[in-house]
């Protein structure tokens, strides 16, 4: 929409000029589309510049303190661990006090301080010989570093937060806890994101963190208590439908792709889950009759699991008949991964053979191939056919890697399947372009 | 930004900074307490070999003892917070002892959790709350070295000294036969062969 506004308003002067518009009339165009703040390259090169030097200067202290100056004495260096911090909170301060608006300033400022909150912590163990414990350093590090996002309105540390709660997440079951607190740290985090979008939902800030909460979406099976094997299965591909028809639903008149993360994250996650799932050690040991236990395993904590298991498919399914009301039909073929879920579990845990669940995701990848390059072709978007080839080609190139076919056939099918993807390319180009010129 | 909302912000980052500053500060407090009044004791060690990029190099402790007692031992559970008695002895090094879910009255002891159950026998394994020494990156690996061989020389003695107060404790420094690690090292040690 602002590209569209944006070539307008440069079309406005001219229009005048040659007669074709009065005056009056540009300035009541001005005033209904308002202001369209450009992102000038220069502040985005500002903001980079800003953001790279937080963190080489943050990653240079912690790897000066980090050689632990160990003649110095202790008193002096518990002040060197914190000074950094204390610099970087003053720095913050006065960015606040004066009013630096600029997402140079915001940006830079709090991913410094959020650097220095976890090397003062990391150095002070260091000084006092505190043992490692991941969990609880990373724990208290994101729980102090979590309002710096809300504070500077700052995308880094919400990355930087992302990251940290998932390595939480994972750190805290590798020592034989639970990441249920995951879901509350997660949740913490998600306004930011909606107030973001709210403001402009395809601004660069919105389209990073857009990025990046999907990025995370695909690691959460870490925080999964995976009691019940298998239901890994229903929750991603449920999410993946969900953010796919999600995305779909909101963000439908992007510009570019850069600003539709959730369709991308969710189409490319169910293509590569679909694929995984046509392999038996997807389906090994899959159901309530393999509930696992001992110490590893909370049971308590399992309720997360089993809600996001209903959750994610419902959700899909909702979104899919909101699809269907929209006319968009073809849009069923990537929201039907979460009933694909749903049945192949089904089907897993009331028999002991694979079989039923890899035909029926053959069956699934093969038809979301198929329909993707079909809407590929009748909206005329060259990306999105070859995003289809590649799902088929991925399937056949995938079962001939299973199959014994000697070399010469594999051989052939590979140079018949690039030869299908060059002449498609090439016809497509060339129809488009005529529709172009018509 | 209008200048209440300016204030509002500026008072909430106060508050922030002081809860950031905060966590460092009673981390430091706690330890130097524990180092000017806790008790100290020798626990003897042995080394490994890891590396922790974020924290530099350290030397990383295996204790020799590193369970307590209980007359009930497999009424605990891997990961369960109790307290275990520290004492002296008779070869002058620390041992553990009673291990307990409530605090004891007297004596010193150590909060930490449990490792694992004894099974069948009285004893219960617990993660000591020290098993690092941290070292510049060019003392470590001669530290190491040192402690390796210390260890298996029955002659020498390598020990961490510990202090404990109020359940915590506090490495204050680690020992080769009776001399601080980093005057061990400033003095030339013949290698012994590894193999």
């Amino acid at each position: 929409m602002k590209k569209h506004i944006r070539w307008l308003y440069d079309e406005l002067p001219v229009l005048v000029k040659e007669g074709v518009l009065s005056e009056a009339y540009a300035h009541a165009l001005r005033d209904h589309y308002g202001e369209v703040k450009a992102h000038s390259g220069r502040m985005v090169a500002l903001t980079i510049c800003s953001i790279l030097g937080a963190l080489l200067i943050g990653a240079g202290i912690i790897l000066l303190l980090a050689h632990n100056w160990q003649d110095l004495s202790r008193p002096i260096r518990t002040v060197l661990a914190i000074a950094p911090l204390l610099a970087a909170q003053a720095a913050g301060g006065w960015c606040l006090v004066k009013g630096k608006e600029s997402a140079a300033w915001r940006e830079g400022i709090s991913t410094f301080i959020m650097l220095m909150i976890g090397s003062s912590i990391a150095l002070i163990g260091q000084t006092y010989h505190i043992p490692g414990n991941l969990t609880q350093f990373l724990f208290v590090w994101m729980v102090l570093g979590l309002p710096l996002m809300y504070l500077y309105r700052s995308v880094i540390p919400c990355l930087v937060y992302l990251a940290g709660i998932i390595g939480w997440a994972g750190s805290s079951q590798y020592d034989g806890g639970h990441g249920l607190l995951f879901w509350v740290l997660y949740a913490a985090a998600i306004p930011h994101l909606l107030l973001t979008m709210r403001k402009d939902r395809y601004s660069i800030a919105s389209g990073i963190l857009g990025w990046g909460f999907c990025i995370q979406a695909c690691w959460i099976g870490v925080a999964l208590e995976r009691t019940v094997p298998g239901l890994w299965i229903i929750v991603y591909m449920g999410l993946f439908s969900t953010l796919y028809l999600a995305g779909a639903y909101w963000f439908d008149d992007a510009e570019s792709g850069w600003q539709k993360p959730m369709q991308l994250v969710g189409a490319a996650g169910i293509a590569i889950l679909t694929l995984m799932l046509t392999y038996e050690w997807a389906w090994d040991d899959v159901g309530w009759r393999c509930w696992r236990y001992g110490y590893r395993y909370h049971q308590g904590a399992v309720w997360a699991d089993f809600l996001l298991a209903g959750l994610t498919p419902i959700a899909a399914l909702i979104l899919m008949v909101t699809a269907v009301r929209r006319g968009q039909i073809w849009r069923v073929s990537y929201g039907a991964a979460a009933i694909v879920g749903v049945i192949g579990f089904a089907i897993a845990s009331t028999h002991t053979r694979e079989t039923p669940c890899i035909m029926l995701c053959n069956a699934y990848a093969f038809v979301l191939g198929i329909a993707t390059i079909v809407y590929g072709i009748r909206n005329g978007r060259i990306g999105t056919v070859n995003g289809g080839m590649g799902i088929l080609s991925a399937l056949i190139v995938l079962r001939f890697f299973d199959e014994e076919f000697s070399f010469v056939v594999r051989g052939v099918a590979f140079i018949v399947l690039g030869i299908g993807f060059l002449s498609t390319n090439i016809v497509l180009a060339r129809r488009f372009r005529k529709e172009v010129q018509a | 930004m209008s200048s209440a909302k300016r204030t509002c912000l500026i008072v909430i980052f106060a508050i922030l900074a002081a809860a950031q500053l905060w966590v460092p500060l009673s981390m430091i407090t706690r330890r130097e307490a524990t180092l000017r009044k806790g008790t100290a004791y020798k626990f003897r060690t042995r080394p490994v070999d890891p590396y922790d990029a974020f924290r530099g190099r350290y030397v990383a402790l295996n204790f020799e003892s590193r369970s307590g007692t209980s007359t009930n031992a497999q009424q605990f559970t891997r990961g369960q917070k109790v307290f275990v008695a520290v004492n002296v002895g008779t070869n002058g090094f620390a041992q553990l002892g009673n291990v307990t879910t409530e605090r004891p009255r007297e004596g010193d002891y150590l909060r930490t959790r449990v490792r694992y159950g004894g099974g069948n026998q009285q004893k219960v394994h617990v993660r000591l709350p020290f098993n690092r020494f941290y070292m510049n990156e060019k003392d470590a690996p001669d530290a190491e070295i040192q402690y390796r061989q210390a260890a298996r020389n029955d002659k020498r003695q390598a020990y961490a000294l510990v202090r404990i107060r109020s359940g915590m404790a506090v490495i204050e420094d680690l020992y080769v036969d009776d001399q601080p690690i980093l005057d061990f090292l400033a003095k030339p040690q013949p290698l012994e062969d590894e193999q």
